[in-house]
């Protein structure tokens, strides 16, 4: 069974925790019928487990294997441990990543926010008109054809194929 | 029956008739395209349509709109790795790379290829078991479906790519999810924390548009770059496609008899058939891609499935008055609006010649569905090319308004906005996302028919000769999907590869994740 990285270890654990939680929850169904979630979330806690000691050995091999090799480097070149594990530097930019993502998620909640308030169509102007004038600046003209050509296919698929538009809590 | 077909035959030629097939094309391509639609809220819509209607005109229009969105729904999949409908779930795992290689044309031609051939195999299928449907429907009862239930499960196995372990826990997250509001076998509620939009359960449309279309969106934006990287390849056009379909010919008609087989168990989904014919082929020495990668024939048996389906759901509906799926159920209901008596007696006279209409109303729409969307795909491929910054925005619009048409509730915004950053996550942390759909859509069959088949048999329906024979295939299937996982991981461990890296692991989930590639 190959070891999880670091931060797959960190998912289990919390997954774990939330499985547990599940399967505490599941006891207090009334009916036994409905106690399926109990035996997969047990089940499910067993190989979070297994899991975190499986992602624990790998990384303390890593470790021994980073401390041997920057142990044996050192009398020559004086290189640090670090630059001798690719697998924790890989780490921190796959969670760099992650982070980068997350601020585009952000973006995403703001676009929501504005559909929230101001309804799909003036919300999602809105964000189209800033997005462009900010993130990816468009000269106007392309904004107003892509404004327009948003608003009319949405006219259209409401007309013709019924889709239904999240209304604005202000308009 | 020979009458009755050419009686079936004539309607063919009656331009009126053809009409409402056309009219039906085009409104289920619309549908395919744009995501979070799907068949069922297609034949809602023209239901109102239907009401009074001639039996074989109305049948034209809702076939022809049901049988070709799971034509159209590979667009958004391989273009933007968004499912178009919950059926192309799968063609989206390698659709989507294949798109990020330059090869979308290539991708959508094998996708409507494949989908043209399905549907006309399904169309025969569904004329071939006419005469032997009603015992082998009846032989599966809920300890069989159980057994089925189990072996879609079991795909997991096959489908996840890196650790067993991520993806084994990936499913119990679906699983999990699928828990979510009232209890399949008795009227609690599970997990709803008195919130009221958590009681009828999470809809799948939100898991999959929130676990697929976001994270992608996201790390198009991240990577800043266009959905393919080095622009389109003029040798992987809509004909190299259509070409993949030929070499794979045995593929396809062996996924489409699957599809067509399984879509006459009533209850048993698209998305439960897509992804047992992917971790099928999944398994194929002729794959010459690891599969998550851009490997073609994950496109072509997803898609001849889907589309062979729609033959085998008709028969427990024409032949019981059964819907075999969601959109079955809303067909039947324009059936009894244009008077039209389901049952066994559908294969005697007047019935006979309705369904053997079907069948050729089945052929024509997938055959014109093809040929419309291979007409659309030529510029729509381009869009592959359009930066991410200039496309994440409509998508994101696109998507936010799809997800608000499950329900028309804010709740479920909220709920694809939460499923989108678990996906995030999952994608980053390179945990296959696949098994946690496979689980949603599969738990409450699991569920349902184990509890079924325990307080009717007790434990006697272990016994039963189609549960063991079901349970062997599934011990197969748990086999080779141990097997799988080996032969990726052995080539690494020969090579030797130290600390974290493990080209094993370099799949569909981790591409483009690996960090530092094309920063921001």
């Amino acid at each position: 069974m190959r070891g999880l990285r670091f931060h797959q270890l960190v998912f289990c654990a919390v997954l774990g925790l939330v499985l547990i939680a599940a399967a505490l929850e599941a006891r207090t169904f009334r009916d036994v019928a409905s106690w399926f979630p109990l035996y997969f979330s047990l089940v499910g806690t067993v190989l979070c487990g297994l899991g975190v000691v499986s992602g624990l050995v790998r990384w303390w091999r890593a470790r021994r294997e980073a401390v041997a090799v920057a142990g044996a480097d050192q009398p020559a070149s004086g290189v640090a441990s670090s630059a001798v594990d690719p697998g924790q530097a890989q780490v921190r930019e796959e969670v760099a990543v992650l982070v980068a993502g997350l601020r585009w998620f952000a973006l995403i909640l703001t676009y929501v926010a504005l559909v929230w308030l101001l309804g799909v169509a003036l919300g999602s102007v809105l964000f189209v008109v800033v997005w462009f004038r900010t993130v990816h600046v468009w000269a106007w003209r392309n904004i107003a054809i892509s404004v327009a050509s948003m608003l009319i296919l949405g006219w259209l698929g409401q007309t013709l194929v019924d889709i239904e538009f999240p209304p604005g809590l202000l308009l | 029956m020979i009458e009755a077909g050419l009686e079936a035959l004539q309607n063919l030629a009656d331009p009126g008739l053809m009409a409402w097939l056309g009219a039906g094309v085009l409104i289920g391509i619309t549908i395919g395209i744009i995501p979070g639609l799907g068949g069922m809220v297609g034949m809602a819509i023209l239901l109102p349509f239907v009401f009074g209607m001639d039996p074989i005109a109305g049948i034209f229009l809702l076939l022809g709109m049901a049988a070709v969105t799971q034509t159209s729904d590979a667009f958004p999949a391989v273009l933007f790795g968004i499912p178009g409908t919950t059926a192309s779930q799968a063609t989206i795992m390698d659709g989507y790379p294949l798109a990020q290689k330059g090869e979308a044309g290539r991708a959508l031609g094998a996708a409507f290829g494949a989908s043209a051939i399905g549907g006309i195999i399904g169309a025969a299928a569904l004329f071939a078991v006419l005469p032997i449907a009603r015992p082998l429907v009846l032989a599966l009862g809920s300890p069989e479906l159980f057994m089925l239930a189990l072996v879609g499960l079991a795909t997991v196995g096959i489908v996840s790519q890196g650790s067993p372990i991520l993806g084994v826990l990936s499913g119990v997250i679906g699983l999990l999810l699928a828990g979510v509001g009232t209890a399949t076998t008795v009227l609690e509620y599970r997990y709803t924390f008195d919130v009221l939009v958590l009681r009828d359960g999470l809809s799948l449309v939100i898991i999959a548009l929130g676990l697929f279309a976001i994270p992608e969106a996201i790390q198009l934006l991240t990577q800043n770059r266009a959905v393919a990287k080095d622009g389109l390849k003029e040798t992987a056009g809509l004909s190299a496609g259509l070409r993949d379909v030929y070499r794979h010919r045995g593929l396809v008609v062996r996924s489409a008899g699957i599809g067509s087989v399984l879509g006459m168990v009533p209850g048993v989904g698209g998305s439960i058939i897509d992804w047992i014919t992917y971790g099928l082929a999944s398994r194929s020495k002729r794959n010459q891609v690891p599969f998550g990668e851009g490997e073609i024939r994950g496109v072509i048996a997803p898609e001849s499935a889907n589309n062979a389906k729609e033959g085998g759901t008709l028969v427990p509906t024409f032949l019981f008055g059964i819907p075999g799926s969601g959109t079955t159920a809303v067909l039947l209901g324009g059936l009894v609006l244009m008077g039209v008596q389901t049952g066994p007696r559908m294969v005697e006279g007047d019935g006979l010649v309705l369904i053997l209409s079907v069948v050729f109303a089945l052929v024509l729409a997938n055959l014109l569905a093809t040929t419309l969307c291979m007409g659309l795909s030529r510029w729509l491929a381009k869009i592959s090319l359009v930066p991410a910054k200039i496309l994440v925005p409509f998508i994101l619009i696109v998507i936010t308004i799809a997800s608000y048409q499950d329900g028309e509730r804010w709740g479920n915004i909220l709920l694809f906005l939460g499923m989108g950053l678990l996906g995030w996550i999952m994608l980053t942390l390179k945990i296959p996302r696949p098994p946690l759909l496979i689980g949603f859509v599969l738990g409450p069959s699991v569920e349902r028919y184990m509890w079924i088949s325990i307080s009717r048999y007790g434990a006697d329906w272990l016994l039963f000769p189609g549960v063991i024979t079901i349970g062997l295939v599934l011990v197969l299937v748990l086999v080779l999907g141990v097997l799988n996982q080996r032969r990726k991981t052995a080539p690494t461990l020969a090579a030797g590869a130290s600390g974290e890296t493990d080209a094993g692991s370099a799949t569909s989930e981790d591409r483009d994740a690996r960090p530092g590639r094309e920063g921001e």
